[in-house]
Parts: structure tokens; sequence; C-alpha cells
């Protein structure tokens, strides 16, 4: 069970990385109501990528569930907090052109 | 629908704010004896009884939030975005906290189980505490300003 540990740790590290480079996962567009892994044409409405990296992020995290007991040992268990609090600090900085004009 | 789903969304979010302010408040400023005011008995109640509580509210809010999403991106983020940046950039670091404090939910769960009185448990509750605050707060905001 220590493993949910990690949880945090790789869930973190595949959301922002997805978030900072904006790779799409899936996009979905709300006004057509379509799921698709391009972007379409302007009349297709505004597309949203939240739901894909959510997704994507617990999938990545779930990989935490295959790691030996005795490597999770190993690792201090600041790490389950310490990973989403860089995580959220970092999208205050990413976000610094909407928050600081 | 958009503003039943939302109301929900709210309605939920206070409980959940609730049971976290109280874990959070416990889990610092702890207190053995029996006491006797309102606000001092706070501090006697069993931390770890707040978590699958915390988790389910958690996920509740976060679901009705995602339903809603797509109505608010079609609808105030687009004048958001024009004539308020600094409400867009506030509701873009919202749905991003949100979808990190999903991410801690296994770690808070495993330390408030096998290590409450840790340091690292005390920890996750700030977190997430922090989250919903934040995002409580700035939900609330955003929607006078122009909610759905």
């Amino acid at each position: 069970m220590r493993r949910l540990l990690l949880f945090p740790v790789l869930y973190c590290i595949a959301y922002v990385m997805l978030y900072a480079l904006n790779i799409i996962v899936v996009l979905y567009y709300p006004e057509a109501n379509a799921i698709t892994r391009r972007p379409r044409p302007p009349n297709f409405g505004p597309g949203m990528l939240y739901y894909g990296w959510v997704s994507a992020a617990l999938v990545a995290a779930a990989a935490s569930f295959l790691v030996p007991e005795r490597w999770v040992a190993r690792v201090p268990s600041a790490v389950s907090w310490v990973f989403p609090a860089l995580a959220l600090v970092y999208v205050i900085y990413h976000e610094r052109g909407w928050l600081f004009p | 629908m958009a503003v039943v789903l939302l109301i929900l969304h709210s309605l939920f979010s206070v409980l959940l704010i609730g049971a976290l302010t109280h874990q959070f408040v416990v889990a610092w400023w702890r207190a053995s004896a029996p006491r006797t005011s309102f606000v001092a008995r706070v501090r006697t109640v069993q931390p770890s009884a707040y978590t699958n509580a915390v988790i389910v509210l958690y996920i509740v809010t976060w679901l009705f939030g995602a339903i809603i999403y797509p109505a608010y991106t079609l609808g105030p983020r687009v004048g958001f975005r024009m004539e308020e940046p600094l409400a867009f950039g506030v509701f873009e670091v919202k749905e991003h906290f949100a979808a990190i404090g999903l991410g801690v939910l296994p770690a808070y769960w495993y330390l408030w189980r096998a290590e409450p009185h840790s340091l690292t448990a005390r920890m996750t509750v700030t977190l997430l505490t922090t989250i919903v605050w934040f995002d409580f707060l700035s939900g609330h905001v955003l929607n006078n300003l122009g909610g759905l």
C-alpha cells in the first residue's frame, strides 16, 4: 500500500508535462460535441484538453502499483506532498501572463 | 441544467471545505482533553475520521465541476478571455489545482490510515485544504463576475 505514496508523484509529473507542453491527449469540442485527437477548424468552437490530461495522468500514476515494495520503502513519504506543491507553484508560473499582466 | 449542476457543485464544495477545514485544524492543533466551548471542541475530534468523507466529496465535487466545464467553456470563458484576463487566469489556475488535488487523494488516504500523526499526513491535508479554499473562493468570485 505504500506504493500509493508514489501515485501523486507520477500523476503530477505526467500532468505538468502534458500541461506545460500543451500536448493533445484527447480534444473535446463541446459546441460540436466531438472528441478528436487532432485540432479541428474554428467552426468546431473552443476545444478542451483538460479531460485528456487528467485521464492520461491517472493512467500514468497507476504505474505506481507496478513499483516493487522494496523500492518504495526507500522513497521518503514527503514526496507525496512535495511534488504536488511544486506542481501548484508551476501552474501559477505558467499562468503568470494572465495573473500578472 | 448547467445551473442545477453548478448549485450541486457548490453544495458539495461547502461540505468538502467543512470536512477538510475540520481535519486541517485538528491535524495541527489537536487537543486531547475534553473541551467545553464549541470552538475548542472541534480540536478534540479524531482527524482521520474525515478522510473517507473528504475523498468521496472531493471526487463528487470534481465530477460536477467537470460536467459543467463545457458550459463554462462556451459561455463565460470567452468573455473572460477578452475582457477580464485576470479572471480567465484565475479560472485556469482553479481547474489545474483541482486536477492536481485529485492525484493527491490516494496518498492522502494511505497516510491517514498508516501514519495519521506524521508530518506528511498533515502536509497532505494542508495541501488539499489550500487547493479547496482557493477553488471555493475563486469559483464564487468568478461566478459573481459572470457565471453560468
